[in-house]
């Protein structure tokens, strides 16, 4: 092989060659690339609105990055997550900048979610054959209010911790079951240290992995069903 | 036979070089800008003593004849032997082999580590296992009824 | 418009030819750097967010005393203000507001999940779906004006 096309890009570097010969021998990439990358077509002109939900996603994983981040900061401990929050903002080089990224990641993440939900509202794009395409992400837009609500606790200020306080006595005052979830959210009667672990469990590991779980069935979806053409 | 390429493939060289080095220039620069922020964010500060230095005490009577104190210098584990009436020792208690800590056989007079069974003497000379070095001394005297202890 | 998949098998000729006429453009490296110019532009609008408006900390959490004046981030005021909007449901029983409160958050969610099959009309012309629109506006200028009268009030 004396030279590779992999689009408009072609290959002369002998060594890059034989490295891409060896993979290719064992894993079929060049086939993979062209399908996936280099012989594929994207829309054009979907105009600024469709770019929402591919901006939601990014922030996604610049929240999962700066979170892993604070993570090896952070201490959830009702008498050291404050104090963690302190040093990561004021000691730690550079802290200050991961928690404001995520702080404006997480304000910013709720806002393009809802104009992403906006623009396939309004573009009639929820209709046959993506209902549940709709579904799903109206489920997305639930796990962004909870990725929200559980770590707006976690720095255990006083507002974070009147917040939940407030936000678990409406539901816990519902007939039937509301006493039962809001045992089961706080982990007892009151906020307390059952419920930062049980929120920073949510926060860092079950919402995560569910938002995962239901990006990977929304982009499956959208693979299916196709991106929706003009009107 | 040239063939119909897309892409920046039909470009002029110098314009292609121009544009890649910038391309690659702003690119590193990025980089740099992310990554340096980062490698400061996940190396933690080396709190280096700050010039001052560290000294610890005990009142004599408190540690007897033969036997051994440890306590935390430098935020290490450290000991001090009273080898006789009017002397004493002060050694870093981290065995020079792999780093564990070191415990006091008073009957053996001597030092043994619970990981390889490195062995030391009271002025922490190896005595035998695997140990390259001895244990680091620190200074220790008699001052006022007071041991205390400084950095060698 | 056809479906990926179908436009992932076209012969290279035919996926040169909607190129030439601008139908649709080259995953690499078109897309892809219209992509990368997306991402940066976020996380430059993110950074400055961050470096100009740092989030603030208040107090350590005191379960002892309750701050004065508490509210919930601007994502969380529709709901808190519709909440206390519920307590003038107090005539009917001292069960009613909470109640009715929150089983209406429930209802709205149960809605919108449900607005692919409960909207019959096949078409996405803005001009056959006068009703979907003029329901979709006034929910989001609720949206808008609860939340406004929750930061206000």
């Amino acid at each position: 092989m004396d030279e590779l096309k992999l689009g408009p890009v072609t290959l002369r570097n002998r060594w890059l060659l034989k490295g891409f010969e060896m993979l290719d021998r064992r894993l079929a990439i060049k086939e993979l690339l062209d399908e996936e990358v280099f012989n594929k077509l994207a829309p054009t002109h979907l105009g600024i609105f469709s770019c929402f939900g591919g901006i939601t996603f990014f922030i996604f994983l610049m929240q999962i990055m700066t979170g892993l981040l604070l993570m090896i900061y952070y201490v959830p401990d009702t008498n050291s997550a404050y104090k963690s929050v302190v040093a990561i903002t004021n000691d730690i080089p550079f802290g200050w900048a991961v928690r404001g990224l995520h702080f404006w990641g997480a304000n910013l993440m709720v806002l393009t979610v809802m104009i992403h939900m906006g623009k396939i509202y309004f573009g009639g794009i929820y209709k046959a054959p993506r209902e549940l395409n709709w579904v799903t992400g109206v489920a997305l837009f639930l796990l962004t209010m909870g990725f929200s609500f559980t770590g707006y606790l976690l720095p255990w200020t006083q507002l974070s911790y009147w917040a939940t306080v407030i936000a678990t006595e409406a539901p816990g005052s519902m007939p039937g079951l509301g006493p039962l979830t809001k045992s089961l959210m706080l982990g007892g009667p009151d906020v307390s240290q059952i419920t930062l672990s049980r929120f920073f469990t949510l926060h860092v590991i079950v919402l995560p992995a569910s938002a995962l779980a239901l990006l990977t069935a929304h982009f499956v979806q959208i693979r299916t069903q196709g991106i929706s053409g003009p009107m | 036979m040239e063939e119909a390429k897309r892409g920046w493939d039909e470009e002029p060289v110098s314009r292609r070089v121009f544009v890649g080095s910038a391309l690659a220039g702003s690119a590193l620069a990025a980089a740099a800008g992310v990554f340096y922020p980062l490698a400061r964010y996940l190396l933690p500060e080396s709190k280096s003593g700050g010039g001052k230095k560290e000294t610890y005490s005990v009142a004599l009577n408190e540690v007897h004849v033969g036997e051994a104190r440890f306590f935390t210098f430098k935020r290490k584990p450290a000991l001090i032997i009273r080898k006789t009436q009017t002397e004493v020792v002060a050694l870093s208690a981290v065995c020079t082999h792999l780093g564990c800590i070191v415990k006091y056989h008073e009957e053996a007079k001597q030092m043994q580590c619970p990981c390889h069974g490195a062995k030391y003497d009271q002025t922490g000379r190896v005595l035998g296992g695997p140990a390259p070095k001895p244990l680091t001394p620190y200074s220790a005297r008699i001052e006022a009824g007071n041991i205390v202890v400084e950095e060698a | 418009m056809k479906k990926e998949v179908e436009i992932k098998h076209l012969p290279m000729e035919e996926k040169n030819r909607l190129v030439a006429e601008g139908k649709m453009h080259w995953f690499f490296p078109n897309h892809i750097v219209e992509q990368i110019i997306i991402c940066v532009v976020v996380f430059l609008i993110l950074i400055t967010l961050a470096t100009l408006f740092p989030p603030t900390l208040d107090e350590m959490a005191d379960p002892f005393s309750t701050p004065e004046h508490i509210k919930p981030e601007w994502y969380f005021l529709a709901p808190y203000q519709e909440l206390k909007l519920a307590e003038k449901l107090m005539f009917i029983g001292a069960w009613a507001p909470k109640v009715i409160g929150v089983s209406m958050q429930g209802v709205v969610v149960g809605l919108l999940f449900a607005i692919p099959f409960l909207d019959p009309n096949p078409h996405r012309q803005y001009a056959k779906r006068k009703i979907a629109l003029t329901l979709g506006v006034l929910g989001v200028l609720g949206f808008i004006g609860i939340t406004i009268w929750g930061h206000f009030s």
